[in-house]
């Protein structure tokens, strides 16, 4: 039996070439993305799957309650919450803080190499799977100044040395015994280090520094990632419940940072991590769940006009399949035999459409492989069993998918009907499903275009109008470490170098700083976005001062002294006309006083999806980190010349430098991508919606070839014809036109509400979309019309 | 063997009924060769159809070796029918994507006869109407007539107890017709029952009945000899 439909699917595959074609194709051609983001969302789930018990390990978070409403989720938590929670409570199997910033230069007596990596509990190799190829895993991270390295790192340091027993030199830590060295990690995890430094280190740092601490300090909820392991029969609940009881007395009292209300602890299951919730402070790569979720949508609609193809098509060439179905049916097949085997050849075709996306996919592979944030996400894609099984499980369902609706209308109707003329049936008397399904695929494929053209328009004016853009002149160089006065000195050596100032971080980036800012000592404390300069950064830049001085050059500074804020900081502290606010003195983070010296013309420092905040510029040499050169000249040669001079320098790394307006494309470049995806598939869609077009053209000059004959016979032209025949498709894409203008409006005006500043939606927004959507489907439709058209009357009525 | 009792068929159109049956009452019994004959939208096919449980009457009762089709579901209708009953088609109804083998060995697949019994089947069938040299041609690669013996080997494959035939030879020239028609006589005389529809006065003469239809309505229902000899 299933031979015999197997036989009869292939041959009429074979039979009408054009219809299987612009079928399978169709369904290939989506269901190579589908099968991306399938290996895309498996590869995502490989994260963190090699920890012994790792069902039971959790992460302790943080949602921090903001006094001005609302709060805002740490994937960090305080350190002391950790601990309180591992002594007090009885459902603790083992406890391991994850402190950051346990980076910089490391030395050995031959090598100075960078390092990054955490301080890790002394039960870290007890909760994760990460296993040590020398050492002990009970005691490598026991005694402080104790480090254990990955075998990689290991290997930079000492070649084919024994590391174990080392010492690494670092200014901040001091010397540290190297007493293991990890195996290569077992798979993915979100946990990336070069190095795990004891956490009994710390305290000894911490007194260092008074004004740092993390082990003792309920209000950092920023450093510390509290990992638990619950004992088995423990319930996160129960684990929570105590996390509450903790959180109540210890804050009790307590004054907290100067924006928070209070903080709530949760516990987050490691298989959660990733994929997982946006959470701020997180750390690893690997894909959020948001947009795992985001293409796996995409793909739906983009399959579902795929189905809808085949649906289209299988219903409007069924009065080829009637007759067969007919006999069947007299010959004693049941209606679920006929169901069945309507469904096997929809399976069969998406089988076909299987392999052909195999080849697209693996023509697309490398294009993808380029995208940025694929790399960023920890993405690696590739084939094995599990993949293929979910490979064909989807064609699968897409071939039922697509064959649900025709199998079912082929398999309902009584045999006599279906022996009887094509005329009476009512199956052709309704192509309004079948339109329909072609205006929702032309409509969805223009609303795709036209949101693409917004957010490619968007994204032009806002690099475009982004801080720095078009700075070519301008190249920024990490400090690396080195003293700003030194390499300032060299630098300026450097003939193409005109202009040399600093600042902390870059404007018009992602990067931020905030400072608790208060007006006077009886005020609340405001969070402001903070940018340490020298006193060259306001010429530099030309910015403009309408108001008091730029900063003085003190390189001695021992305390900040001054601050020059913008117009908008005047408005949010109520500090009146600019020259009124000036030798005002603000206090920030409750620490230093400073006096407001000069006051910035409004300007965009932020990326355009931020809106015009108060800003603060502040004058302290020690918090400068990159340097920008303002360049005349040969760039080339520029850049050769620092290269040269940074060699003099001695420093462990190789300089970091970029053009302002490189860093300006950079930070638009996860856009970018997704822009490219969304586009691919918005292409796809495209495509598809032709393919749709295509295939009813073809089917409506072959069921009227008769009627065109006759006419042509009477003497209509060619013109004529065409005209005829594509009046019922420029009506279809008409209404597609009227149904998607409207819904790409309102999704297009809630894309732009994500930019403060963003483009007008104008008719420039819609018209490249509905005239690339007339120009293809006039080329799809035409070149059926055409050809119906010129054929050759008498042919057509032979036939008949 | 079959009765029908008060068989009604409309086809509603909006909000008009056009009545394709009216009324109509029969009794056939096992072993007869009964011609249906009318002018063409008489209802004969329809009347086929009802019979060969290829549709259902809009009203009115309908009895198969006693069982009451009218109130069966189409599922048991068609255990009923796929082994009791085989039909040809005027316009033959072979499946165009299978080879007249193919075609053969279809309704055993449908009664899920074993791979070994269908071959033997098969091969037997296509011997006794000498078409064995032809098995692995496509319809569309035969003549009318060969097509019309397909056809009609497929139809007896199961061994039918009703024969149903709708201007089975309508196609063909007049000596593939006879052939035909002495195919049916064959059969009839080893016991079974046909029905069949024509307008040819000289294949009706092979049967021992002829019904009359007129307009959806039977109007006279004789053994041939009577009608034969009205026809005098
Ligand atoms: N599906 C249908 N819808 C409406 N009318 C139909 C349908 N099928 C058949 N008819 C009508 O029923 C009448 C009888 O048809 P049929 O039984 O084929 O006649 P015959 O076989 O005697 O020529 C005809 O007038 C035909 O037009
Ligand atoms: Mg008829």
């Amino acid at each position: 039996m299933v031979k015999n439909y197997l036989k009869i699917a292939l041959r009429s595959l074979f039979k009408y070439k054009a219809f299987s074609f612009i079928n399978a194709s169709g369904l290939a051609i989506s269901m190579s993305v589908c099968l991306l983001v399938i290996m895309l969302i498996r590869d995502a789930y490989n994260f963190d799957l090699f920890h012994p018990q790792g069902e039971r390990v959790y992460r302790i978070l943080t949602d921090a309650q903001r006094k001005a409403g609302g709060q805002e989720s740490y994937a960090s938590s305080p350190y002391p919450v950790g601990m309180a929670l591992s002594q007090d409570f009885s459902g603790i199997e083992a406890w391991s803080p994850l402190v950051r910033s346990f980076n910089g230069a490391f030395r050995t007596s031959r090598k100075e190499l960078n390092m990054e990596g955490f301080f890790a509990g002394s039960e870290f190799f007890k909760l994760f799977g990460f296993r040590l190829a020398q050492g002990d895993p009970a005691t490598a991270l026991a005694e402080p100044q104790s480090v254990v390295l990955t075998q990689e790192t290991a290997q930079r340091f000492f070649k084919n040395e024994n590391p174990v027993g080392q010492v690494l030199e670092n200014n901040w830590t001091g010397s540290l015994k190297v007493t293991g060295v990890l195996e290569p990690f077992p798979g993915k995890t979100h946990l990336e280090f070069d190095a795990l430094c004891s956490i009994s280190t710390l305290p000894a740092l911490e007194r260092m520094e008074p004004d740092w601490n993390v082990t003792e300090n309920w209000n950092n909820y920023y450093m510390t990632y509290n990992f638990v392991r619950l004992r088995p029969g423990t319930g996160k609940e129960a684990a929570e419940a105590a996390l509450a009881n903790i959180a109540k007395t210890a804050y009790q009292g307590r004054e907290l940072e100067a924006r928070d209300a209070g903080y709530r602890f949760r516990l987050q299951a490691l298989k959660e991590i990733t994929p997982g919730p946006l959470l701020s402070n997180s750390v690893g790569r690997g894909a959020p769940a948001m947009l795992l979720w985001f293409l796996t949508v995409l793909c739906a609609i983009v399959m579902a006009s795929a189905c809808f193809n085949y649906t289209n098509l299988t219903i409007a060439r069924a009065f080829t399949r009637t007759k067969e179905v007919g006999v069947r049916k007299v010959m004693g097949a049941t209606r679920g035999q006929v169901f069945g085997q309507f469904m096997g050849e929809a399976v069969l075709t998406a089988g076909l459409a299987l392999v052909l996306a195999y080849g697209i996919l693996e023509l697309t592979i490398p294009f993808f492989k380029r995208l940025q944030f694929l790399a960023f996400m920890d993405v690696t894609l590739k084939m094995d069993w599990v993949v293929a099984g979910w490979f064909l499980l989807f064609a699968i369902a897409t071939g039922v998918v697509a064959g649900l609706l025709p199998a079912a209308v082929l398999s309902k109707f009584q045999a006599a009907s279906m022996l009887q003329k094509l005329q009476n049936l009512p199956l052709f008397r309704r192509v309004g499903l079948r339109k329909t399904l072609l205006v929702t695929q032309l409509a969805v494929s223009l609303v795709f275009i036209v949101l693409l053209t917004i957010a490619w328009r968007q994204m032009s004016f806002a690099t475009r109008e982004n801080f720095g853009a078009g700075r070519s002149d301008i190249l920024n160089l990490e400090m690396g470490g080195i003293p700003y006065d030194k390499l300032a000195a060299e630098i300026s050596r450097v003939s193409q170098v005109q202009e040399i100032s600093a600042a902390s971080h870059l404007m018009g980036t992602w990067r931020d700083s905030n400072a608790d800012v208060r007006a006077s000592r009886a005020d609340e404390p405001v969070p402001v976005r903070d940018y340490f300069i020298d006193h060259r950064f306001i010429p530099n830049f030309g910015l403009e001062l309408i108001a008091g001085e730029n900063f003085p050059e003190n390189p001695a500074q021992r305390r900040e002294l001054f601050a020059i804020v913008n117009e908008k900081f005047l408005e949010r502290f109520r500090l009146g006309a600019p020259a009124e606010a000036l030798n005002r003195v603000l206090i920030l983070d409750d620490s230093s006083e400073v006096a407001i010296r000069g006051v910035v013309k409004d300007f965009l420092f932020k990326p355009l999806s931020y809106s015009l905040e108060p800003l603060l510029l502040r004058y302290d040499p020690a918090q400068l980190r990159v340097l920008n050169l303002k360049i005349s000249g040969d760039p080339q040669a520029a850049v050769a010349a620092l290269e040269n001079i940074w060699k003099t320098l001695g420093s462990p790394a190789p300089p970091e430098y970029r053009f302002y307006d490189d860093t300006v494309r950079e930070t638009f470049s996860n856009l970018r991508d997704i822009l490219w995806i969304v586009g691919y598939f918005g292409a796809i869609g495209i495509l598809i919606a032709c393919l749709g077009l295509l295939g009813m053209a073809i089917f409506t000059a072959e069921t009227r070839s008769k009627e065109i004959s006759i006419r042509k016979v009477v003497g209509a032209g060619p013109g004529n014809l065409a005209a005829l025949l594509s009046k019922g498709y420029f009506l279809l894409l008409l209404i597609a036109v009227v149904i998607a203008l409207p819904v790409s409006y309102l999704a297009g005006s809630q894309l732009l509400q994500t930019f403060a500043y963003h483009i007008a939606l104008d008719v420039w927004a819609f018209l490249p979309g509905v005239a690339l959507l007339f120009l293809l489907g006039a080329i799809t439709v035409g070149s059926q019309t055409l050809k119906a058209a010129r054929a050759n009357p008498v042919d057509a009525l032979r036939k008949e | 063997m079959i009765r029908l009792k008060n068989i009604f068929k409309y086809y509603s159109n909006k909000f008009v009924k056009t009545y394709v049956l009216q009324d109509n009452s029969l009794e056939i019994r096992e072993g007869e060769f009964v011609t249906i004959m009318g002018p063409s939208g008489a209802g004969k096919s329809t009347l086929l159809h009802i019979m060969g449980m290829l549709d259902s009457p809009s009203s009115g009762e309908y009895y198969f070796y006693g069982e009451p089709v009218h109130r069966l579901g189409e599922k048991q209708r068609t255990e009923l029918h796929k082994r009791r009953i085989g039909f040809v088609f005027q316009s033959y109804h072979l499946i165009d994507e299978l080879t007249v083998y193919e075609n053969l060995e279809t309704p055993l697949l449908y009664q899920k006869v074993k791979a070994g019994e269908r071959k033997s089947m098969v091969a037997e069938i296509l011997d006794r109407f000498h078409m064995a040299a032809k098995k692995d041609l496509f319809p569309q690669q035969l003549s009318g007539g060969q097509q019309q013996l397909a056809a009609i080997a497929r139809a007896l494959i199961i061994q039918p107890k009703l024969i149903l035939a709708d201007e089975p030879t309508g196609n063909l020239n007049s000596r593939q017709g006879e052939e035909i028609m002495q195919v049916f006589k064959q059969l009839n005389e080893a016991g079974t029952t046909i029905v069949q529809v024509t307008h040819s006065e000289r294949n009706a003469a092979y049967s021992e009945r002829i019904i009359h239809l007129l307009d959806g309505r039977i109007v006279e229902d004789a053994p041939v000899s009577l009608v034969g000899v009205a026809g005098e």
